[in-house]
């Protein structure tokens, strides 16, 4: 069961550790402003984690790698997560202290406990999609800056509202496509945005088939360390079945929106990035989808789909072929390995190209975490800033909307409403209760 | 390239409306797009199609865990009426069926959710009293209130608020976020006094987000009375309702509402959305409000205020920041530098300045990031010093000196790039040639000439690299003269490298080896070093006039500069040279180590080579082995290549090999890596040559992979997975859509054709799925695929057909079906008509490729969808 600890019994219990760990690196959180230099102020950021699945603890481990990080809690409603994640994290702190010991991790069930505990600056989110915006809205509310996986929201309004909160209560969000921060990918995008390839008129985003379908399963017991409703949280309710949760949820259109949001949240997200559309989204949708009739998974299998923005350039997407983002223009081409990060042009001689002075520059990231840290420190706003995790996330939706409805749309970026009553209403989220937006 | 209109026009025709299924809607899906559908198919992704009678009927017994198409036809079926396509169901019977679903005292909870669901996608007024009532089930009333919020009218208002009062937990929470969400005038007072009474601190929370949401005077009256009298904690619950309300009320209104969130009572968090709230409302206090915020004690407000302030870009802003940055102690809150550095204050260069070696790696790599915005010439130095190594301090002052825009900058790197400036060390030097090189500074060209032509060798090789970045084609005649120049091997490679670089930047590739033929020929007989590298630089610049010259020589030479010759011919880059090398290998023209050289090549060459029809590649493979090949570790190296090629001869002269015992077991899993993609176009034939061969003494991991191999028979399903392939073909210039009209040699009478066997069993989980990406990839070209059908008598079959994207089919040479179009690939999607001769019959299938995934998939069923007896395929007839 979690354990409520205040800002000030930490401290006492982070000194104590320092002095027993013979100068581990003690703990002063936040008060990193002091205009009169009266604190003197600790550079390491304390961390919580809030869903620690697969994703959840690479992404935990790779913050807690950070000298600049200490993490002080995990959090999961399923219990044997939470403990593992809490077991590693804590085998790594032990590792450096000198009698290999450390009891600083506190895990819990409750987000909202976590948020609660003022000595915590950040929040890391990687629960499944359909948490993400509720979660990070709360955490932006309790004063957290936060590092959420993709895609930023289960749909267009909750991810609107995850934007506004954050901007209103003044936070460092980071959003988890981390394709945004291979120096690779960021070059290219300096390529196409300089105008090497020429005028820029078609991107490809080849993305992957996706896993299934599987067939239907049966309602199963609800395993005794899994809190299923609260898993659920705003879904409807369903019956539980293992396959609906952990990994498989992404299949799932009430969790998820499958490969489109998945993978598709870093794919389009690059070609978001190399269009220079960060600050908003296509005007024109259509697409068309394979939707499995039967079996658990209800997300599409098989797509191609085409988005139109305003600049002119349109954005194929197709299913299958080398994974990544294909940039053309009208004297050359760049196409971005997705994952592996290495780059192939026409002509090649494009890749030993410089970035000269007076260019655009998109700068580089040492780390997706890395970067997210530094930015909390600096109050920069990092790599994938809350509106580009929303713009990308956007899209995905409408390619998966336009695809559910069999339809070409029309988009307006500013409004952010389809020219469509019925796409209108399948964009809405539905929550259910307590859970709302806002 | 293809212009932006062209590719609109093509991607255009590539969408195909899903559920614009045969004839009935085909008129409406192509006037949306302009698709040409020809012969009988259903167009991609067509859907489960719509739902009957008897489908409503079923859904209301559905449980979870069922056959779930009948909800997929249901739910595509409110899909399209919700997109306005004419169907079989208007949306009042629609709305009707559902309804009943809803009502039925036999239908299941989870039939209710479902049924709830799509009326939620209707949004018809009609379902209004069927999910009002569905409110008195907890199980169904979450679900039935998504339904209710999006139907318009009072009728719903009023089943809410009557709710509000009958319902508990849960169910009472949605329906007072439902009534917010619809902005029932009429609720108001009820959830007034939620915010105040009782212990339910939920239901306070929710009912203040609900008068929020409603945005009226009097909600918001509601409101503020009930935060004045709250308790603390009960106005920590209020807070975000109240910040909701604070963001859309009127201006004459908004200081008044503010002092329900006063700056001393409210939560840290609260506080920063109060001062963005403030600042936004009255710009004009901004700088006050900031800099009493950057003051504060607590930490999380003045971070966001640090925030705030850096996302105003106004002078006032600026010297906000100016101030409060000298007051701070910057190496422990860089942050205040960050800000000054992106918006390229110059009176942050002092402070900047200050800080480069302050200690504090942070403070230093912002140090950097400002000087890059607001540094003066005479920095320069400075920043070159600790652009040297690595490090994220090094990195951030190398970046700044590669991005300054600064007149000049390039002047003050080729003074200290050539030992000019006072104190510079050859580290410098270094790092200045490597700045010149990352700032392309073509007008640097000359003198990293001159620098790479006389310094030291480490900074000559640093010069040359610079060259390779930014050489241009002219420049080509220096860099010939460096390459002549230096004797050193480490410099001479670099030279090449230079001069290659600049090759492959001339535009025309026929133009590309010019230069270096030309100083070929044009060399002294004296010159052999400099004769060598440029028969490198030729190999891999890798056209075919450096080959046809590389060729020539060999043909008159003999000793050292046929070694080097040799040496440049191993290693080209492409097939272009392998009929050179085996012309060397067979004609026994070399020996020794150059003819393993030459032997690795040819094999490297073979293994990339995809244009060559598989049987003349193994005929080769077969002349190495008879008539080249001197040892076994020679053999081995041919065997490991061999194992990559789809066909049968391939296994055929792997087998031969394994007579030979000291390479059996090189020979036994080069079998087996070969015999993979050919075992789903001859299970029979091959899986008992691996059956034998696993009855052999053969490695364990070797009798694993044959029987995963075996095991991939269960997951044929029926598909056809015999199949030759032909191809790619393409035309310059032409579109997928062009290739359609345009007939290719396996369509051709008379025509010979290059057929190899397709490469199945790429995914364990459907081998019978022809990837043709992973084949050839590429975009704009057609690939065909045969196979022969056998049957025992003639008879009308079903050629269940998917391909990605458009298709051709021919049953015994007459066309029998085709698709024009892009789509995905989805199993079965067409449905073709076949009549079968008693005996053999060819199939043959043109697949179109429009860029990304390019797929197929094929299987035989007789007229009624059952296997046909007897039936089976061949890569070629018996």
């Amino acid at each position: 069961m979690s354990k409520r600890v205040n800002r000030r019994d930490f401290l006492k219990r982070a000194a104590g550790a320092a002095v027993a760990a013979g100068g581990f690196p003690y703990i002063i959180p936040g008060r990193a402003l002091g205009l009169d230099g009266a604190v003197a102020p600790s550079n390491r950021i304390v961390m919580a984690s809030i869903g620690v699945g697969g994703q959840g603890t690479y992404d935990t481990m790779a913050l807690v790698n950070i000298p600049d990080v200490q993490y002080v809690a995990v959090c999961d409603v399923d219990r044997e997560h939470c403990a593992a994640a809490a077991a590693k994290v804590t085998d790594f702190y032990a590792s450096k202290s000198p009698d290999g010991k450390y009891e600083g991790i506190t895990q819990y069930h409750d987000f909202r406990e976590v948020l609660d505990r003022k000595d915590i600056d950040a929040v890391m989110i990687a629960t499944p999609d359909h948490w993400h915006a509720l979660i990070s809205i709360a955490a932006a509310r309790a004063g957290k800056d936060i590092y959420c996986e993709k895609p930023l929201a289960n749909s267009i309004p909750e991810g609107r509202a995850v934007v506004d909160t954050v901007r209103r209560y003044g936070r460092v969000f980071q959003t988890g496509s981390h394709e945004r921060s291979r120096d690779n990918a960021r070059f290219a995008c300096e390529l196409v945005r300089n105008g090497r390839i020429g005028k820029l008129h078609t991107i490809t985003v080849n993305m992957p088939i996706q896993n299934g379908p599987i067939p239907n399963q049966p309602p199963m017991p609800v395993p005794p360390h899994f809190d299923y409703d609260f898993w659920l949280g705003p879904a409807p309710d369903a019956p539980y079945t293992e396959k609906r949760c952990h990994f498989w949820f992404r299949y799932i259109l009430d969790y998820s929106g499958g490969e489109i949001t998945d993978r598709g949240a870093h794919i389009m997200d690059l070609a978001q990035l190399g269009n220079g559309t960060d600050d908003t989204t296509p005007i024109a949708v259509r697409g068309s989808g394979y939707f499995p009739s039967d079996g658990l998974f209800n997300t599409a299998m098989d797509y191609e789909f085409e988005l139109e923005y305003a600049n002119g350039v349109i954005m194929r997407g197709v299913c299958g072929g080398a994974r990544g983002v294909r940039f053309e223009g009208d004297k050359g081409w760049i196409f971005i390995h997705v994952h592996e990060g290495t780059l192939e042009a026409d002509p090649p001689s494009l890749l030993k190209e410089r970035i000269g002075p007076g260019e655009l520059s998109l700068g580089r990231s040492r780390g997706h975490h890395v970067n997210f840290i530094e930015c909390v420190k600096s109050r920069r706003d990092p790599m994938a800033p809350v509106e580009v995790g929303y713009h990308s996330a956007t899209i995905c939706h409408m390619v998966n909307i336009a695809m559910r409805l069999g339809k070409p749309l029309r988009w307006d970026p500013v409004k952010e409403q389809f020219d469509d009553p019925a796409a209108n209403r399948m964009m809405q989220p539905s929550m259910r209760a307590p859970w709302r937006l806002g | 390239m293809k212009p932006s209109k062209q590719v609109f026009s093509v991607v255009s025709r590539r969408i195909i409306r899903p559920g614009a299924r045969l004839g009935v809607l085909a008129l409406a899906g192509l006037l949306i797009f302009p698709v040409v559908v020809t012969a009988q198919q259903t167009p991609a992704f067509s859907g489960p199609g719509w739902a009957s009678e008897e489908d409503f009927k079923a859904l209301s017994k559905y449980e979870f865990g069922q056959e779930r198409s009948v909800l997929a036809r249901v739910e595509y079926t409110v899909n399209q009426v919700s997109a306005g396509v004419s169907g079989p169901m208007d949306q009042k019977m629609l709305v009707n069926r559902l309804c009943g679903v809803l009502k039925g005292k036999k239908s299941t909870i989870d039939a209710r959710r479902f049924a709830c669901r799509m009326l939620k996608q209707l949004g018809d007024v009609d379902a209004v009293s069927a999910l009002a009532a569905s409110l008195k089930d907890p199980q169904v009333a979450p679900t039935a209130l998504w339904a209710l919020e999006n139907i318009p009218g009072t009728e719903v208002d009023e089943a809410l608020r009557k709710a509000l009062g009958t319902t508990r937990d849960r169910v009472r929470y949605g329906v007072i976020n439902a009534l917010g969400r619809r902005k029932t005038a009429a609720a108001m007072g009820a959830l007034a006094g939620l915010l105040k009474s009782g212990d339910d601190l939920e239901a306070a929370r929710l009912a203040a987000f609900a008068l929020a949401d409603m945005g009226t005077r009097d909600a918001r009256d509601l409101l503020a009375e009930a935060a004045r009298g709250a308790d603390p904690q009960r106005l920590v619950v209020l807070e975000p309702a109240l910040v909701r309300v604070a963001e859309s009320i009127p201006d004459d209104l908004f200081d008044q509402w503010m002092t329900l969130l006063p700056d001393d009572k409210v939560t840290p968090a609260t506080r920063c959305a109060r001062l963005s709230l403030m600042i936004a409302r009255h710009p004009e206090r901004a700088t006050e409000l900031l800099e009493s915020a950057l003051g504060d004690n607590d930490d999380i407000l003045t971070q966001a205020a640090l925030g705030l302030l850096r996302a105003r870009p106004d002078d006032a802003s600026t010297m906000l920041l100016v101030r409060v940055a000298r007051k701070a102690d910057l190496t422990r809150h860089p942050e205040f530098i960050a800000a000054l550095a992106d918006r390229g204050a110059p009176e942050a260069r002092e402070m900047a300045l200050a800080l480069v070696d302050s200690g504090n790696p942070e403070a230093s790599v912002e140090a950097f990031r400002t000087l890059e915005k607001v540094a003066v010439l005479d920095d320069v130095p400075v920043m070159v010093r600790h652009a040297d190594g690595s490090g994220p301090v090094a990195q951030a002052a190398f970046d700044a000196v590669a991005r300054l825009t600064l007149d000049g900058v390039d002047e003050q790197l080729v003074n200290l790039a050539s030992g000019k400036g006072q104190g510079t060390d050859a580290t410098a030097r270094l790092t200045a040639l490597k700045l010149i090189g990352e700032r392309k500074a073509v007008g640097a060209i000359p003198d990293v000439v001159k620098i790479a032509a006389k310094a030291d060798p480490p900074v000559a090789r640093e010069a040359l690299r610079a060259l390779q970045v930014m050489a241009r084609q002219e420049d080509m005649p220096e860099l010939l003269k460096l390459l002549q120049r230096h004797a050193d091997s480490e410099l001479r490679e670099d030279a090449v490298r230079a001069i290659v670089a600049v090759c492959e930047r001339v535009p025309d590739p026929a133009r590309r080896s010019e230069a270096l033929i030309d100083a070929l020929r044009r060399k002294g007989k004296s010159e052999k070093p400099y004769a060598l590298a440029l028969m490198e630089a030729l190999s891999q610049v890798g056209q075919p006039e450096g080959l046809a010259c590389l060729q020539d020589m060999l043909d008159r030479s003999s000793g050292a500069r046929k070694a080097a010759l040799l040496d440049a011919l191993a290693s080209w880059p492409n097939g272009l040279a392998l009929d050179t090398l085996r012309a060397i290998l067979v004609n026994g023209s070399c020996e020794g180590s150059d003819r393993e050289k030459v032997l690795r090549g040819y094999v490297r060459l073979l293994r990339a080579e995809a244009a060559e029809a598989p049987a003349s590649i193994v005929a080769r493979y077969r002349e190495l082995f008879e008539q080249v090949v001197a040892s076994d570790q020679e053999r081995v190296l041919l065997l490991s290549g061999l194992a990559q090629v789809v066909d049968l001869g391939a296994l055929d002269l792997i087998e031969e090999q394994m007579t030979n015992a000291a390479i059996f077991d090189e020979a036994a899993n080069a079998f087996v890596r070969a015999a993979r993609p050919l075992f789903p176009a001859d299970p029979d034939g091959v899986g008992a040559r691996l059956k034998a061969l696993s009855e052999k003494n053969i490695p364990d991991n070797v009798r694993n992979q044959i029987g995963e191999i075996l095991a991939i028979a269960d997951n044929f399903q029926g598909y056809i997975c015999a199949w030759q392939v032909s191809g790619p073909y393409e035309a310059p210039g032409k579109t997928a859509d062009d290739l359609f009209d345009m007939p290719f040699p396996p369509e051709m009478e008379g025509v010979d054709a290059v057929w190899r066997v397709a490469p199945m069993a790429q995914e364990y989980s459907r081998p019978w799925a022809i990837l043709l990406d992973r084949i050839f990839g590429g975009a704009d070209r057609v690939a065909y695929l045969r196979t022969y059908v056998w049957v025992p008598a003639d008879m009308d079959a079903i050629l269940l057909l998917g391909t990605n994207d458009g298709c051709k089919v021919w049953s015994n040479g007459q066309l029998v079906h085709q698709f024009k179009g892009g789509r995905a690939f989805e199993p079965d999607q067409d449905q073709v008509a076949l009549h079968l001769r008693n005996g053999w019959n060819t199939l043959l299938v043109a697949v179109y490729q429009y860029g990304g995934a390019w797929a197929a998939s094929a299987r035989i069923t007789s007229p009624d969808g059952q296997p046909v007896a007897g039936l089976r395929c061949s890569i070629r007839p018996e």
